[in-house]
């Protein structure tokens, strides 16, 4: 309970006309974005999928094979030694053995597009389903040699998508199915030290882990006792829109809060420690931009002067969000990830949104073709970086989107860790989850594990640490849909440790 | 003292803010305050404070006000209306989600509902009034209006960081900020930019607006200093307006040249046709453009100069071989033209002038711009048999490259004077003929 009387930073008083203490200096931002998921300018779409996933195996094979040879080897049930198979082929009936390979969910509610096209059905039709998932789904073992039904109630003791990689241990039945006795997944990748790309700030370096970094520059040190202040800002799902105002106060005061112009000089000097902006996914409403089918047809034949057509197209609320952009680069870095709804590709990985969208904030962008970040840095979805030291991992929240409609659980943290667990962000690319061929590499594949992972547009916050086996330890965040909660996270940027700030109006 | 004058301006914004809220009948937040009075936000915050009491004070309930509170509100299990969602949301789920999190809440909320929202929360850490008006607020939304007059404010003032130092903005010394180069306009084609390149790069500085001063220059510097002084000190007044009409006329001259002289058109618009390609990538791929190329081109430039002239030279050649005709009979044309150019666009006689002397200085037909960077001009002169010669005449070359801008139209006039005697002989043996290309073949 508080009372207007004990309210520390009050301003309602009478005006002092004391000059304020002297402006505020942000804190600055070390940062150093990755490419690991920007496509070549020129792709080619010829190629064929099959190579992703053969890619995937072959990657994550050996990872997940040490991690079943530690556990099994050696194992004896039941009398009979475990052997290991290499093809899951080579699976003989009756015979103990364990085995590597690609999971594979049958599920009559997912669609197909094997079905599609022999119902002669040649475009895909929107998809409805917010779940694939359902009683009679089956989980199969796959690899270039071929596949096997497991069953086995150990399945159910964790989440299991199409596209990630495991170890089973099992043996056939007589149904020519593998009855697992239990199964392995390849755990956390390597993790990097902190500040392995980037160079921390000069004057924390000598105190190792940086508890506490004192002045970063000379103008840091009469404003800022920084130490573990350094906060990072995440949002998602600002959806900027031209005809739905419902949240647009609250985005007004997301604006001035982030500016620090909101609240008393001492909130403002916490503000001013957030040092950093990331916007992940679904900043720009998709409303305005669905034509309605048949004015579209109706009216085809119309001048295009600037492109797009002006009666169907409403730029407003791209030059909304150029205005709040504008507005709060010159005061703090923004990294801006595209996400499902945003005028960016539809596959995945998202390419970066093009800066010429924000004509007014695009002065901040990098200029084009050159490899240093911008103040403004549109990136890719999913996006890896380092951001004060830490390695991040982040996406739009697609890939756990995907997974969601896989499983039966509403535990997007969960889904978020396993992905973690299974070395691959997006497991269910390219079966339901629209992507890119990839023919050299599959990006997907986590090499290394991220010391924070934020996934954008998820219906509700959450937060969670997990570790793995090697010390690995991973900042789990699903950023909450900002239209959705009015939330935005706040990141610590030495402890890790989470907060949130919950915008209302009444 | 200090006190004193510091208590003067004080009410003085007492003032404006009253005469804003009550004879305006305005929303004021402490935004807007700030933005109109040019002042630091936590005073314009105080100072919405001490009207809204002293107002109330006079008068009580004549001024509404909302407030901005933030703290962290009381944990769920005290059930407050507010809390409601939350509650629900956590027996929805697995519990193990939600891993307690420190929330801190910012509340904007009218003041009736102040006492009410007090209750709510455990720790308040900071308040202060938000706005003011003089009517009840029916819909609190509309305050994000105000957000967007801010906005507004902030684009005229173009972001800067001196008004955000006024205003009480965090500061960021590290913002970085890629100078709008000039560089994506003209570079690499300023090699022979044509009255189309030109037309194109002005459509994209309107929509950039701080591209344009740069690159208008640009666009011509870039071919050498001299001749972007000419452009530069004539257009200097005019600026982008000027340039603009100029590409615009160039229109107007195009529709003209189709109409009354087709001889005219195809000297011009070959080399145009030439330049298109670059041209066109100059607009649509000014985004992709990397600035250290542009930069690069710049700077080569100078080196560059004479590969170009050499390029050019070729590319005379080429369409002279089709066009050598048309352009000797075009040739005296011009002058002629220029009037003709002159009347239907009165408005940029200034444009023209530059436009002019060059057309009648450097081969004409092409016009200024490829004047510019010409490395050879023709002349045509009617010799004392009656044929029209055309000459090529080196010497131009250093003129057009070098020359300083006020020589250029000095010397530009004088040749043109010269030349208007001959020129003007020419022109009376055209103009009948002249009309049309045809009729140029057909008296020949």
């Amino acid at each position: 309970m508080a009372n207007l009387e004990n309210i520390p930073g009050s301003l309602l008083r009478t005006p002092s006309g004391k000059p304020e203490d002297g402006e505020l200096t942000r804190a600055s931002s070390t940062y150093k974005p990755l490419q690991t998921f920007r496509l070549a300018k020129e792709k080619s779409y010829q190629q064929q999928f099959a190579d992703m996933y053969f890619l995937r195996l072959t990657k994550i094979k050996p990872a997940v094979e040490e991690v079943a040879l530690s556990a099994w080897d050696g194992t004896i049930v039941a009398d009979e030694p475990v052997k290991r198979v290499e093809r899951v082929l080579d699976i003989r009936q009756g015979e103990l053995c364990w085995v590597t390979g690609t999971v594979y969910m049958e599920m009559p509610l997912k669609p197909s597009i094997l079905e599609d096209v022999s119902k002669d059905r040649w475009i895909s039709a929107p998809i409805t389903q917010e779940k694939y998932w359902s009683e009679e789904d089956a989980v199969t073992l796959e690899d270039e040699s071929g596949r096997i039904r497991l069953v086995g109630d150990v399945l159910k003791s964790h989440i299991l998508v199409t596209g990630c990689i495991i170890s089973v241990m099992g043996s056939e039945n007589v149904n020519g199915e593998l009855e697992v006795i239990d199964f392995k997944l390849p755990d956390l990748a390597p993790q990097p030290e902190r500040w392995a790309l980037s160079d921390p700030p000069s004057g924390s370096d000598n105190k190792g882990k940086a508890k506490k970094p004192k002045g970063e520059d000379e103008e840091m040190t009469d404003t800022a006792t920084r130490g573990s202040g350094g906060k990072i800002a995440i949002v998602s799902g600002l959806a900027f829109s031209g005809s739905d105002a419902s949240h647009s106060l609250e985005l007004t005061l997301l604006l001035e809060y982030l500016l620090g112009e909101a609240l008393d000089p001492s909130t403002q000097q916490e503000l001013s420690q957030i040092s950093r902006l990331i916007i992940a996914g679904n900043s720009i409403s998709l409303e305005e931009r669905k034509v309605p089918l048949d004015e579209a047809q109706a009216k085809k034949p119309i001048n295009k002067k600037y492109g797009y057509d002006a009666s169907s197209y409403n730029a407003q609320p791209s030059q909304l969000f150029d205005g709040f952009l504008a507005a709060l680069l010159p005061t703090m870095p923004v990294t801006l990830l595209p996400g499902a709804k945003d005028p960016a590709t539809a596959s995945y990985p998202q390419q970066p949104i093009h800066a010429a969208m924000f004509p007014n904030s695009r002065p901040y962008a990098a200029p084009p073709a050159t490899s240093d970040e911008g103040w403004l840095d549109t990136v890719t979805n999913p996006w890896d970086g380092e951001v004060e030291g830490w390695r991040v991992l982040g996406t739009g929240g697609q890939n756990i989107d995907d997974i969601f409609k896989y499983v039966d659980s509403e535990d997007r943290l969960g889904m978020m860790e396993a992905t973690c667990r299974w070395r691959c962000m997006a497991p269910t690319a390219p079966d339901t989850l629209w992507s890119y061929p990839f023919q050299d590499d599959d990006p997907f594949v986590m090499k290394e594990c991220p010391h924070i992972y934020f996934v954008g547009c998820q219906p509700e916050f959450g937060t969670r640490l997990i570790s793995g086996r090697d010390g690995q330890k991973v900042r789990l965040i699903a950023v909450p849909s900002f239209t959705a909660t009015q939330e935005i996270v706040l990141l610590d940027s030495e402890t890790l440790e989470v907060s949130k700030v919950k915008l209302s109006v009444a | 003292m200090m006190d004193s004058d510091m208590e003067s301006e004080i009410a003085d914004l007492r003032k404006l803010l009253a005469q804003e809220v009550l004879a305006l009948d305005k929303l004021v937040t402490y935004r807007t305050l700030s933005r109109s009075l040019k002042i630091h936000v936590n005073l314009a915050k105080e100072l919405l404070y001490d009207f809204h009491k002293s107002q109330n004070a006079k008068e009580p309930g004549t001024v509404h006000a909302t407030y901005l509170v933030y703290g962290t509100r009381k944990s769920p299990d005290a059930h407050d209306d507010d809390d409601v969602e939350m509650t629900d949301s956590v027996s929805d789920h697995d519990v193990s989600i939600f891993q307690a999190v420190p929330t801190q809440t910012l509340a904007l909320i009218r003041e009736e509902a102040l006492e009410e929202t007090l209750q709510q929360y455990e720790e308040v850490k900071s308040i202060h009034v938000y706005s003011v008006a003089l009517h009840h607020m029916r819909d609190i939304q509309f305050l994000s209006d105000a957000g967007e007059q801010v906005i507004e404010v902030s684009y005229e003032e173009n972001f800067s960081v001196g008004a955000n130092r006024t205003y009480g903005t965090i500061i960021n010394p590290d913002t970085r900020k890629r100078a709008r180069r000039a560089g994506a306009s003209p570079p690499p084609e300023p090699a022979k930019p044509q009255p189309k390149p030109q037309v194109k790069q002005e459509t994209k500085p309107t929509i950039n607006i701080k591209a344009e001063p740069p690159k208008l220059t640009f666009g011509k510097p870039t071919a050498n200093k001299p001749t972007a002084n000419t452009t530069a000190k004539k257009v200097a007044t005019t600026s982008a307006p000027t340039l603009k009409r100029q590409g615009s006329s160039g229109g107007i001259g195009q529709m003209f040249a189709k109409q009354a002289s087709k001889p005219k058109k195809p000297a011009a618009p070959k080399p145009k046709e030439e330049a298109p390609a670059p041209a066109l990538s100059d607009e649509g791929e000014d985004d992709d453009e990397p600035m250290p190329e542009a930069k690069q081109a710049a700077e080569e430039d100078g080196k560059s100069r004479r590969d170009r002239q050499a390029e050019l030279r070729r590319m005379m050649d080429e369409s002279d071989g089709e066009e050598d005709g048309e352009e000797s009979k075009s040739r005296p044309e011009s002058p002629a033209d220029e009037p003709m150019d002159e009347d239907p666009a009165p408005p940029e006689p200034e444009a023209k002038a530059d436009e002019g002397p060059a057309e009648v200085v450097a081969s004409t037909g092409d016009g200024r711009r490829r004047g510019r960077r010409r490395v050879m001009k023709k002349k045509q002169i009617m010799d004392d048999q009656g044929y029209l010669v055309t000459i090529q005449e080196q010497g131009w070359e250093s003129f057009s490259e070098e020359e300083a801008p006020a020589p250029k139209p000095q010397k530009a006039k004088p040749a043109a004077a010269e030349k208007a005697a001959p020129a003007a002989k020419s022109k009376k043996a055209a103009p009948k003929g002249q009309g049309n290309i045809m009729s140029f073949f057909g008296k020949k």
